[in-house]
């Protein structure tokens, strides 16, 4: 494998673009009109615009992604993250042209990409899942019946959802015919798909996710859990691993019950299984079969070079490890930086005036900043990682309140000032919260 | 797809000097850098860039500096067609065949300047207007990218 096409923008595709250069693998930059001055694309050996700024016409037409693999001789396209990297058509497509798509098979993105689908795949493989309606909820009847069985509150999830969208709460039976309506048509403008689900509502659950990675030679490795409780509408604000609450035992018996349900699929590539933890219990909620935004936190405590790794399983190298060989060390928290007022959450584009990134031991700045860069408008406001690892998660989270005060972007706003709230807060420091804690805690007061 | 490449200003002027010696109109010269391609009456030196399928990597990149622009910006002509997609271009209908199009031809508007091709399927990139074909940017065979100026119609 020679060449590398990055079919992705922003920081996911600088990654990329650093994993391809440290492997002495060309990389190839796809990019819109918007992205023309980007740093992935400044720094690839290679770059193609796609189209113009609209994600349709660009980073998710597949024609011109493949039409670019093809004039450049790329061997291989990496999706990233978002974008095409869970398309179950654009992977079909990529093989039949005769390129490596870096990541899983097509079935298995299918059967992840459907959360009744997927939740049915986990509960043949012993993994424990949210109680949930079995299939689909086709009327109220259907719907009152279940969660009489469980019990409310209920939560109505769209089949073919994400991201937090095509979800609603139903505190009683008075509120389920409407919650019911409100989800579907949610389901229907965004996904174009309005199927939903039920499921138990867990009031004060934590976010936990485990890293996985597999290879092609049947070695399935978990890499650890990542706690991601502090979010706000259903996007990650902070993450940070080890999980403050999980003990090693727990870790080990998590990870043992996930690798082996993951052998018995015959998946390959990196994946992460997210769960809501309460009461001491896991429930499985759904399977990301991609790279994950947050992934450094688990770079940092084990040591282990995701996306490198990601690109030598899809040459069909086996993993450099075994289960045994991976140590949890120290502790490693991300926060994620989005050009967004810290307070008001209003996307700020525009051009970054001063850069200064923070540094110094164990600290990693993930971002596609520069001075004079302009942050386009068209697509997602994340724009910097922030990771900060420490021997102890008091000295991480010591070094990142130092980190987070000596960053420097002006010129737009960011959410630093937000993060730098969440070090001062309690919650935080003792490692107590849970997934509604951000908003209607921290930023309600 | 352009990428910084080194301009080797003693070539360019050596090829100006004999095309006045000579009395020529037009001199191209591919140097183990790239083609170049001379021409008077033009207030332009076209500098073509080696297409990026060709295994000789020199195309050095100096990071983070702004690509090298030809002298006058083709894109800013009212009358450049960019290519609307990704693909390789073709200048004539087949391999052996005379191109669609010359510099100084008169089109008529639906005329097919020259195919884009993407994937096994040819697309015909036809004239939106009638006139005359001014400029001539990309090469037969060449990569061309999103936006990239092919033909200016006059």
């Amino acid at each position: 494998m020679d060449k590398i096409l990055i079919a992705n923008r922003g920081e996911i595709a600088l990654r990329i673009h650093r994993a391809c250069k440290d492997l002495g693998i060309q990389s190839v930059a796809v990019h819109s009109t918007a992205d023309s001055k980007a740093m992935h694309v400044r720094l690839a050996d290679e770059c193609v615009c796609i189209g113009p700024p609209a994600a349709k016409d660009s980073y998710l037409n597949i024609p011109s992604i493949l039409a670019a693999a093809e004039i450049t001789g790329s061997h291989a396209i990496h999706p990233g993250v978002g974008f095409l990297a869970e398309s179950e058509n654009f992977v079909s497509m990529v093989e039949e042209h005769g390129f490596v798509f870096i990541g899983p098979t097509a079935e298995h993105i299918a059967m992840m990409g459907d959360k009744i689908t997927a939740k049915e795949a986990m509960i043949r493989l012993g993994i424990p899942v949210v109680p949930g309606s079995d299939g689909a909820v086709e009327s109220v009847g259907d719907a009152k019946r279940f969660a009489d069985k469980v019990g409310y509150p209920v939560l109505i999830k769209a089949t073919g959802g994400g991201g937090g969208k095509g979800m609603k709460v139903a505190n009683s039976e008075k509120e389920l015919s409407e919650a019911i309506s409100l989800a579907k048509n949610e389901a229907k403008a965004n996904f174009g798909n309005d199927e939903v689900f039920l499921e138990k509502y867990l009031q004060k659950p934590r976010h936990i996710e485990v890293q996985i990675i597999a290879d092609s030679h049947g070695n399935v490795v978990h890499l650890g859990e990542r706690d991601c409780s502090l979010q706000r509408r259903h996007q990650k604000v902070l993450e940070e691993a080890p999980s403050p609450v999980i003990s090693s035992q727990q870790r080990e018996e998590l990870g043992e019950l996930v690798t082996n349900a993951i052998k018995h699929l015959g998946y390959r590539g990196v994946g992460t299984l997210e769960f809501l933890y309460e009461d001491g219990k896991f429930y499985f909620i759904e399977m990301n079969t991609r790279l994950q935004v947050e992934h450094p936190i688990t770079e940092m405590i084990t040591g282990v070079d995701l996306v490198k790794e990601q690109i030598r399983v899809a040459m069909g190298e086996k993993l450099p490890f075994t289960q045994e060989d991976i140590k949890f060390n120290g502790h490693a928290i991300e926060c994620r930086i989005n050009a967004e007022h810290p307070e008001t959450f209003i996307p700020s584009p525009g051009k970054v005036i001063n850069y200064h990134a923070p540094g110094g031991l164990n600290v990693r700045v993930d971002s596609q900043l520069y001075t004079g860069y302009e942050i386009p408008p068209y697509y997602d406001s994340l724009v910097a990682k922030l990771i900060v690892y420490g021997k102890t998660r008091e000295e991480c989270l010591k070094r990142l309140d130092r980190t987070l005060a000596e960053y420097v972007i002006t010129g737009i706003e960011t959410t630093i000032p937000l993060h730098r709230k969440l070090m001062q807060s309690t919650a935080v420091q003792m490692g107590n919260y849970d997934i509604h804690w951000l908003e209607k805690d921290l930023l309600a007061a | 797809m352009s990428k910084l490449f080194k301009i080797d200003k003693a070539a360019v002027r050596e090829l100006a000097a004999i095309l006045k010696e000579t009395d020529l109109s037009e001199i191209e010269y591919e140097l183990e850098e790239g083609r170049i391609r001379v021409a008077r009456n033009i207030t332009q030196q076209g500098v073509t860039p080696t297409p990026v399928n060709v295994p000789t990597q020199v195309m050095q990149q100096d990071a983070p500096t702004a690509k090298a622009e030809t002298s006058s910006d083709p894109a800013s002509h009212p009358g450049t067609i960019k290519a609307p997609m990704v693909g390789t271009a073709y200048l004539s209908p087949q391999p052996d065949a005379a191109p669609f199009i010359k510099e100084g031809s008169s089109i008529t508007e639906g005329d097919t300047l020259l195919i884009l091709e993407a994937m096994k399927v040819m697309n015909p990139i036809k004239a939106p207007k009638s006139g005359k074909i001014l400029k001539i940017f990309v090469q037969d065979a060449a990569p061309v990218e999103f936006g990239e100026p092919l033909v200016i119609i006059e």
